[in-house]
């Protein structure tokens, strides 16, 4: 399965998304890329992450 | 008295008391629990948990029973429906597809999920005992509580289990494999029909109801009907309360969530533990925006061992592998999903017997059996005298009956569970192994064996008495190595 693990720029805590999360905007409905951090929810693009890692 | 989730632990624990445990001492539904159930897990054993004082994942005191492993084992599975271990996944097929009953519709007064109405700001999906079992969930999760929808344009009713994450106090976020009845209806409301999908979750059920929203049924079918099946006699349907009188809901379940999945929305669901016994990805999925809820009075609640259940979603996959290979092989005799190889799915590893009379039905079987369902991943067929039920019989045949340059298979670029860790984009390969000796008349070596008076007339407890049998420790369990 394709992840990317992701540092979340809040709470600097680690997690990882589908890759299509933080790249391309939903095919069907059109919802842009971001991401929800798990432990602090805060939502936020890739290019906002602390550090991205494929 | 209709059978409910009532009336079937109420029976379970007079004839199986040695399998309920009921826990009075606190217990936090995050990690706690998970934690619980995973050392339970490591014995072996999946009793029947009441849990009368959880503690919810935001720290106060649940108002109501937390229940776990109704359906935590294939005895219990037996039990709900009146079979016994190794018929059960036939007779879930038998009682499910064959005898299925007409449900019957009752008044809102005689139903007893109808004792509590909650609209508008009295919705708050925070008060229930969802649990957070893992690290790295962000939310807590319905996770027992099937979903009804009925087919947009048909108007039949599907019934189905997803992982429902609980974001705010009427936002649930469902994961939908594309496969499934529920996610194809969603696919013709929001793609074709342009609108949101009426959904109800509903909690607290007879495991045979459960069983029921497990069944592999056509595209659009009842599941209703086949909830009678499994009963023994017709489900009781009332009228919802906010999705039209003519979208039912079960009479006698504890509690019914009724709301919309919203069209051409997605909200960002997970990390959530999968039945792989890992973590899952964050993903894109669909959401319900909860208008009501119903419920009865002192609602019990039901969690779900994910990965840790020992039968469930294996068994129901069981009976179609068997009458898929079946058809095509009639010299298979058993098929068995190994509920703990990959989680509770039977994703690891399915066993199947044969009494083979030629060569290439073993690999027909197995050809067959990989492609009866997505998530049958490995297959290994065996001779009728070997047990498909004890592994250690069956590697047992691996070991001494395949040579692997000749009886290997595998299957590459094949449809695969989207939840399993290993494969990219949906798309994984597949294995088999042929254990099987030559077909007769070739010759084969015969296994050790004893004389059969012999085996009859020596008696185990004659020589080492019973009080002292259970003393002795299993000496597949590692006793010397502290947790």
């Amino acid at each position: 399965m394709k992840v990317a693990w992701i540092t979340c720029p809040k709470c600097h805590e680690r997690f990882y998304v589908e890759l299509l999360m933080l790249k391309e905007t939903h095919p069907l409905t059109g919802t842009k890329p971001f991401c929800r951090c798990p432990f602090c929810l805060a939502e936020f693009k890739a290019k906002d992450a602390e550090r991205v890692e494929e | 008295m209709a059978k409910d989730l009532r009336h079937f632990l109420e029976t379970y624990e007079q004839d199986h008391p040695e399998d309920v445990v009921t826990i009075e001492k606190p217990i936090s539904l995050k990690h706690e629990i998970g934690i619980l159930v995973d050392k339970l897990d490591k014995e072996r054993k999946f009793p029947l948990l009441r849990i009368k004082n959880a503690i919810l994942c935001n720290g106060k005191p649940s108002e109501y029973e937390v229940i776990m492993n109704e359906i935590g084992s294939r005895g219990k599975l037996a039990y709900a429906m009146g079979s016994n271990w190794e018929m059960v996944s036939q007779d879930w097929r038998r009682l499910a597809l064959e005898n299925k009953q007409d449900p019957v519709v009752i008044s809102r007064e005689e139903a007893p999920v109808k004792k509590e109405i909650l609209k508008g700001d009295d919705v708050d999906l925070h008060r229930y005992p969802a649990y957070q079992p893992y690290l790295m969930l962000s939310h807590p999760y319905i996770s027992l509580a099937p979903m009804i929808t009925y087919h947009p344009e048909a108007g039949i009713d599907n019934m189905g289990i997803h992982r429902g994450e609980i974001q705010s106090k009427n936002r649930i976020a469902f994961l939908f494999s594309p496969d499934n009845h529920n996610s194809m209806n969603f696919w013709k409301s929001e793609q074709e029909l342009h609108q949101n999908m009426k959904c109800a979750v509903v909690a607290g059920l007879h495991p045979n109801v459960l069983m029921a929203s497990q069944t592999k049924m056509g595209y659009p079918e009842s599941h209703f009907e086949a909830c009678g099946g499994l009963l023994g006699e017709p489900l009781r349907l009332v009228p919802s309360e906010t999705l039209g009188d003519d979208f039912m809901v079960p009479a006698d379940a504890e509690i019914v969530f009724e709301g919309e999945i919203k069209a051409m929305k997605r909200t960002a669901e997970g990390p959530y533990s999968e039945y792989t016994r890992h973590i899952g990805a964050q993903r894109w999925c669909p959401y319900m925006e909860v208008s009501c809820i119903t419920q009865r009075q002192d609602p019990i609640w039901s969690n779900y061992a994910i990965g840790r259940n020992h039968a469930f979603q294996g068994l129901a996959r069981e009976f179609r592998v068997y009458d898929i290979v079946k058809r095509v092989v009639p010299q298979v005799t058993r098929v068995y999903l190994l509920p703990h190889a990959g989680g509770s799915d039977g994703l690891g590893f399915c066993f199947i017997q044969i009494k083979k009379t030629a060569e290439g039905q073993a690999r027909t079987a197995i050809h067959s059996a990989l492609t009866s369902n997505y998530s049958v991943k490995h297959v290994i067929v065996v001779d009728d005298d070997v047990d498909i039920y004890d592994e250690r019989q069956v590697f047992w045949a691996v070991a001494t009956r395949a040579q692997p340059d000749k009886d290997w298979i595998i299957q590459t670029d094949v449809m695969s569970s989207i939840v399993d860790p290993s494969i990219d984009n949906h798309w994984g390969s597949k294995a088999g192994i042929d254990a099987t000796r030559p077909a007769p008349p070739e010759p084969f070596l015969v296994p050790t064996m004893f004389p059969e008076e012999d085996m009859k007339r020596i008696k185990l407890n004659d020589y080492v008495p019973q009080d002292q049998l259970e003393k002795i420790p299993d000496a597949f369990r590692k006793v010397d190595v502290e947790e």
